[in-house]
């Protein structure tokens, strides 16, 4: 058999090309990291050391010790053996998903019928560096001037457009009970911010009971439509949940009893900061409460002449659905991490801080079927970094989201 | 001639008048004194100051002075007696800083020589709070900040010719910030020294100008010896009876001291004179930054520091970090009443007790400086009988103690024999919650009655 | 066939000997070894020598028995602890000795402690310099702080518990001591301001005539100088007119002062260097969040900068050319030759909630140094022997040597790590703060434990609790 020149030639230059590895990659569809380290936070609470994690389409198919994991056939291999593989943060308190303008707008103590996802701007500035901190999904929220200020989405930091970004809306309703909305207008206390909270979710609720009757045939005449009410239907069908800014623990005891006791809301206590780890036992009789604390993560206990950190306090406490936020743009999006080396600076632990910026407040927002883990199934959004993540000395060298790199230092270094 | 009879029969008249009148102005000071000569007290509970306490006591007044101190005493028989029926007889309570009632602008700056003399009408002064409250002396110092004058030490009797007991007592120091201490107390002392230094440059100017002079007189004298061998005659004579004359030494007139660096002047040349300073601790650091200062000045590096503070009514400073050295120091420390929390904290201590455990001085004042803190006093006082002060150190603050910081220990604070007469009647005893008092005496005179009011 | 085979032959040279593809296993080698194998081996020049630690004097044999003191001595001991001098070795299982204030020795190794001396067991922690905020509002007094400082400040106590041992308050260079007014005041210190922003036009150039005029009248005097040499009676030139911006003009060129500017962007840094490296005087850059697109202007001009690494300046996407601020500002810096001080966006402390943000974590915004790429070393360099150095104290705080003042911290852990607490600061060889004793932080992590349980604080309180 004859060999042409040329075909011999073309053979090594293929070969050659495929061997020098191209470094800049587009779009793969299956992708291999092989890492040093991936800190999986699933149920298992697996840590795994030299180890690989396939993603195909976008999802994770495959997490396991990089001898046993197959790289299948053109999975484009991204190796960083010496770079850790760490759940993409999910920020349960973020002003900044409209950009830095656009925070809260506020007519009437509740105006709950607003919506955040209206607000949106897509990969804006702050987006770009929330990415370079290693936050792969934020929860916007409105703002807190008053009390009951509208309904949050969940979005990726990542996405060119609205409907590639957000992942739920409504996200969770915004309900500030205490501390800002007292300076509203005139100015209010406390009992009238709480009862115009209560009865502005009790007229929800029976707007709610009433159209679920209707669709169940149980009603005649259909309930007229209102804008203001229909979002808090998933509300009330648990479907979705409420941020609830409150710190203070006779606040905290109002929000516990009231908005998750009585109106059996799902509810994510924000804040939660200056002295409101005495409520820990409360919170803990209710299976569906979650504690995202900051951006406060310490206090100066002038009672005692201690500098008690929040986190620890609430740990100590007996909470253990416990995590961080940053109440960005009061502490900046990139800087989530850091509150948690905060959080452990003060007392608290190293892996549940980690989890509390990860695992935690995808439970919280009950986005844990897609995010806040390494799992099998779940959305391939993570970030590579070159060490513990909560050590302000290393840094996220790449993130990935839904299987794609939407950062990356090596090519210009954000954060 | 009528006028010259009229005139004779009236000297012939005079001398029984004159003698009935002069008789007359005998007996009756007698007759008065005899009735006020001596007073007694009876039917008292005398709590001395000393360690006694005399159930059913009697004391004996003669000349505004305490001549005896007992029970079932023998009392001569024209004695004015002052019934007490059972109430508690204390010695007087003395509060050693005041500035109430005072007239006219606040003082600052290094102005030792200020008093209260031209600060007050006597006569308008409200005595009755005073007395009401059972002070029956009080040291007064002009209201400011600074080195704010000298203290006065008068009796709060209502009506008196002689009411100073004592002047230029202390010297009060009250400076708010660390930063105006030392520049006040640099200011102050390094003026003190200039105004010593000038006196030196003064003496010396005048002993150099005595020393010409007597040179030049010499000299004369020298030339007057030459010219006597030629002149002999009055004239010389004369004219040495005038040199002689003007060589009698001068008497030296020291320029004047600035009187109001005068009492700093006496604390820089160590006189006996000299008044002690008294400082206001409003914060807990201060009492760093004083030592420093006056270490700062050299006359006084090597003298023992400071040791008289008046500490605030607000302790919610650190003070529980100076009150080592204070007890270290055996301070004498003025400080109202009451109950401080460690910085931040709920962890409550109580400084006078604790000063005075540890064997401070300690002297009571009114809480702020008004009447209705003055009558509150002693149901404080009870308060920190309470948190930890014994009874005669409670009772010490507000009489003995202050009586000797003030100088005035030989003539008041306890009941003893021959200390003057001031006393308090309270009902109940004083260190127990809802006594009051009842009568208030000074030089033997009850100068204030509660039945009165 | 053959011309085949020898066109590949001739292909594979080219590859193996022109390209770097790992043809084959250990073929990258193979230049190496026939580059080596024409040359004769040479011995490796420039051997990289280890840092030299200023040597400890030996210590007699009679000291290691009983160490016998002068009662008048005081002595501090401290044993077991890594030793990180800054300036020279880091020493595992070190004793650090210190005398009278001063520190005495340090050494790898146990030493006998001599009689009477404070004995502290360190094992497991670390010693480091005191940390030298260059700037700082509240945490010592201002001015002359024997006069103004509060001895009781519970900023001051922060201050220790935060590492820092001296900062400057303006005026003075000055130490973190609580409850005492002495020894506070290393010396004063104070630099030159001078306004040569591109917003000013005019000022500029007044402010470049000053500089010349200044300048001929120091020459003018230089002349004078010589002329007074011949003739006694040479006028001096006049100088009633140096006052205001001259002065401070005068003492930039004398070299008796300098200057001490805080800029951002790019062209005012450039501007700055430029006035500086024409006019020949000392300048500091305190800010320079742009330093970092062209730090070759700063490192000609010798300045040392003053950093934040997390100071936050958007990039202005309407001019044309790099802007805004950089994480790796300090780490491009630092390799261009730039002495670098490190400081946190805030200089005070707060301790209202936000953490970590404020004078407070120092350290800890020099770990951010460390993640845009500086080295560690230098990161802790910038927050102890620089500051030190720019503050002109550098003979007395900023390292662990022998003879400077014995001012350090004993950490439970890495300096630059987001868990390490302070567990003792010294100044002037006494113990300032205590961790365990000061109560502020003595319920987190006591003695390392991870587990620690909450501090006793009567809450929920009962009837009949004691307060």
């Amino acid at each position: 058999m004859r060999i042409s020149k040329s075909s011999i030639l073309f053979t090594f230059l293929l070969m050659f090309t495929s061997m020098a590895g191209l470094s800049t990659v587009t779009h793969a569809e299956t992708l291999a990291f092989k890492v040093g380290k991936v800190v999986t936070f699933d149920d298992q609470e697996r840590v795994i050391n030299n180890a690989t994690v396939i993603v195909v389409d976008g999802k994770i198919t495959a997490i396991g010790k990089s001898k046993e994991i197959m790289i299948p056939a053109g999975a484009k291999v991204i190796e960083h053996e010496d770079l850790w593989l760490v759940p993409g943060m999910v920020e349960c308190h973020n002003h900044t998903g409209g950009g830095s303008s656009d925070l809260h707008d506020y007519v009437y103590l509740t105006n709950p019928g607003l919506r955040t996802l209206e607000s949106l701007v897509p990969d804006n500035p702050e987006m770009v560096r929330a990415r370079a901190g290693g936050v792969t999904t934020i929860l916007t929220i409105p703002g807190s001037g008053n009390n009951m200020s509208g309904f949050g989405t969940i979005l990726k930091t990542a996405g060119g457009s609205v409907e590639e970004s957000v992942l739920k809306a409504p996200g969770s309703l915004k309900i500030a009970q205490a501390g800002n909305p007292e300076r509203y207008f005139y100015g209010v206390g406390r009992s009238f911010m709480n009862f115009n909270t209560r009865q502005t979710l009790r007229k929800a609720k029976d707007y709610h009971l009433a159209r679920t009757e209707w669709e169940e045939g149980k009603l005649a005449v259909e309930p007229a439509f209102n804008l203001n009410w229909e979002e808090f239907r998933p509300l009330f069908r648990r479907e979705t949940v409420a941020s609830v800014h409150t710190q203070i623990y006779q606040v905290l005891m109002t929000t516990v009893k009231m908005v998750a006791g009585e109106f059996n809301i799902r509810t994510v206590l924000d804040h939660s900061t200056f002295d409101a780890w005495k409520v820990a036992p409360l919170v803990n009789e209710n299976d569906s409460i979650y504690t995202i604390n900051g951006p406060r993560q310490l206090h100066y206990d002038r009672t005692q002449r201690r500098l008690m950190g929040n986190a620890a306090r609430w740990w100590q406490g007996g909470v253990r659905k416990l995590g961080i936020n940053t109440d960005s743009p009061v502490v900046p999006q990139e800087e989530l991490f850091y509150q948690a080396s905060m959080a452990c600076y003060y007392g608290w632990k190293p892996y549940e801080a980690l989890k509390g910026v990860t695992r935690i407040p995808a439970e919280a927002l009950m986005m844990d079927h897609r995010l806040g883990s390494i799992t099998v199934g779940l959305d391939a959004d993570f970030c590579l970094w070159t060490g513990d993540p909560i050590d302000p000395r290393s840094s996220c060298e790449m993130t990935v989201i839904d299987g794609e790199v939407t950062y990356e230092a090596s090519e210009k270094r954000v954060f | 001639m009528n006028q010259k009879n009229r005139t004779m029969r009236m000297s012939k008249a005079m001398p029984w008048s004159w003698g009935g009148f002069i008789l007359l102005l005998l007996i009756t000071p007698s007759l008065l004194f005899a009735s006020d000569r001596v007073t007694v007290i009876k039917g008292a509970t005398v709590i001395t100051g000393t360690g006694e306490e005399i159930s059913s006591g009697e004391v004996v007044i003669e000349d505004g002075k305490i001549s005896l101190v007992g029970s079932q005493l023998e009392i001569p028989e024209n004695a004015r007696v002052i019934e007490a029926n059972g109430l508690t007889l204390i010695a007087g309570m003395i509060l050693p800083r005041t500035s109430q009632g005072l007239l006219g602008n606040r003082v600052g700056g290094v102005s030792c020589d200020q008093t209260v003399e031209n600060r007050w009408v006597d006569e308008e002064m409200d005595w009755d709070s005073f007395l009401e409250a059972g002070y029956v002396a009080a040291g007064f110092v002009p209201a400011g900040t600074g080195f704010h004058g000298q203290a006065i030490v008068v009796h709060t009797a209502p009506e008196s010719n002689d009411r100073i007991l004592k002047k230029s007592v202390f010297l009060p120091i009250n400076l708010s910030s660390s930063a105006s201490l030392h520049r006040t107390v640099k200011q102050a002392f390094d003026g003190a020294r200039s105004e010593i230094e000038g006196q030196k440059k003064a003496r010396e100017k005048w002993d150099k100008e005595q020393e010409e002079a007597k040179k030049k007189a010499e000299e004369a004298k020298k030339k007057e010896a030459e010219n006597k061998d030629s002149e002999k005659g009055k004239a010389s004579d004369s004219k040495d009876k005038k040199d002689s004359k003007d060589e009698k030494p001068q008497e030296y007139k020291a320029p004047p001291i600035k009187p109001s660096l005068k009492p700093l002047v006496d604390i820089l040349e160590n006189k006996d004179e000299a008044m002690p300073l008294v400082i206001s601790l409003n914060s807990p650091g201060l009492l760093l930054h004083v030592d420093v200062a006056f270490e700062n000045i050299k006359e006084m590096k090597d003298r023992d520091p400071q040791n008289v503070f008046i500490l605030p009514s607000s302790r919610t400073g650190a003070f529980h970090e100076v009150m080592e050295t204070l007890i270290e120091r055996k301070s004498t420390v003025m400080i109202p009443p009451g109950v401080s929390a460690l910085p931040d904290t709920y962890v409550r201590y109580h400084v006078p007790a604790a000063l005075s455990r540890g064997g401070c001085e300690v002297i009571t004042l009114p809480k702020s400086d008004n009447a209705a803190a003055m009558r509150a006093v002693p149901s404080l006082l009870s308060e920190q009988v309470r948190f930890g002060m014994s009874f005669e150190a409670a009772l010490a603050s507000v009489t003995s103690a202050p009586a000797k910081f003030l100088g005035l220990g030989d003539r008041m604070g306890t009941i003893e024999e021959g200390k003057d007469a001031h006393f308090v009647l309270f009902e109940g005893h004083p260190l127990k919650p809802g006594a009051r008092v009842m009568k208030t005496i000074i030089g033997g005179e009850v100068v204030w009655d509660r039945e009165d009011r | 066939m053959r011309s085949f085979f020898r066109g590949l032959l001739g292909l594979l040279t080219f590859v193996i000997f022109f390209a770097d593809l790992p043809v084959l296993p250990g073929v990258s080698s193979l230049t190496e070894g026939i580059a080596e194998a024409q040359d004769p081996p040479r011995r490796r020049r420039g051997r990289r020598m280890r840092p030299q630690a200023p040597q400890p004097p030996a210590p007699e044999p009679e000291k290691k028995e009983t160490i016998a003191a002068d009662p008048e001595d005081e002595y501090v001991v401290i044993h077991g602890a890594t030793i990180h001098t800054v300036t020279g070795a880091t020493h595992r299982n070190g004793t650090l000795i210190c005398k009278n204030g001063k520190i005495h020795q340090v050494s790898a190794g146990r030493l006998e402690a001599p009689e009477g001396a404070e004995v502290v067991d360190a094992k497991g922690h670390h010693i480091y310099p005191g940390l030298v905020a260059f700037r700082s509002g509240g945490i010592v007094g201002s001015g002359e702080a024997e006069k103004s400082q509060d001895p009781f400040d519970l900023d001051t106590t922060m201050g220790l518990a935060a590492g820092i041992t001296s900062t400057w308050n303006g005026s003075r260079v000055t130490k973190l001591i609580h409850g005492s007014l002495e020894d506070l005041t290393i010396r004063p210190k104070s630099f030159s301001s001078i306004n040569y922003s591109y917003r000013n036009p005019r000022g500029r150039r007044e402010l470049r005539d000053a500089f010349d005029r200044v300048q001929e009248h120091l020459r003018a005097l230089e002349r004078h100088a010589e002329e007074k040499k011949e003739n006694p009676e040479a006028v001096a030139p006049e100088d009633k007119w140096i006052k205001g911006i001259f002065a401070v003009v005068r003492s930039l060129l004398t070299g008796q002062s300098t200057a001490l500017v805080r800029v951002s962007t790019m062209p005012d840094i450039r501007a700055y260097s430029d006035l500086a490296r024409r006019y020949g005087f000392e300048i500091v850059f305190e800010g320079a969040e742009e330093g970092w697109i062209d730090p070759g202007v700063r490192s000609r001009t010798g300045a040392t900068a003053i950093v934040t690494p997390r100071a936050r300046r958007d990039a202005n996407e309407s001019v044309n050319r790099p802007t805004g601020s950089s994480i790796e500002n300090a780490k491009i810096l630092h390799e261009n030759g730039v002495p670098l001080v490190i400081l946190p966006g805030s200089t005070a402390v707060a301790l209202w909630g936000l953490a970590g943000r404020d004078l407070a974590h120092l350290s800890l915004e020099a770990a951010f140094a460390v993640r845009g790429g500086l080295p560690e070393k230098a990161a802790i360099e910038a927050i102890t022997i620089e500051p030190a150095r720019l503050l002109g104290v550098s003979d007395r705080i900023g390292s662990i040597e022998v003879g400077k003042d014995a001012d350090f911290i004993i950490t439970d852990g890495d300096i630059l790590h987001y868990m390490t607490l302070v567990r003792w600061s010294f100044v002037n060889g006494k113990l300032q703060y205590d961790k365990e004793e000061e109560g502020l932080l003595d319920h987190i992590r006591p003695g390392g434990d991870l587990d620690a349980p909450a501090p006793d604080d009567h809450w929920p309180r009962r009837l009949g609790d004691p307060l």
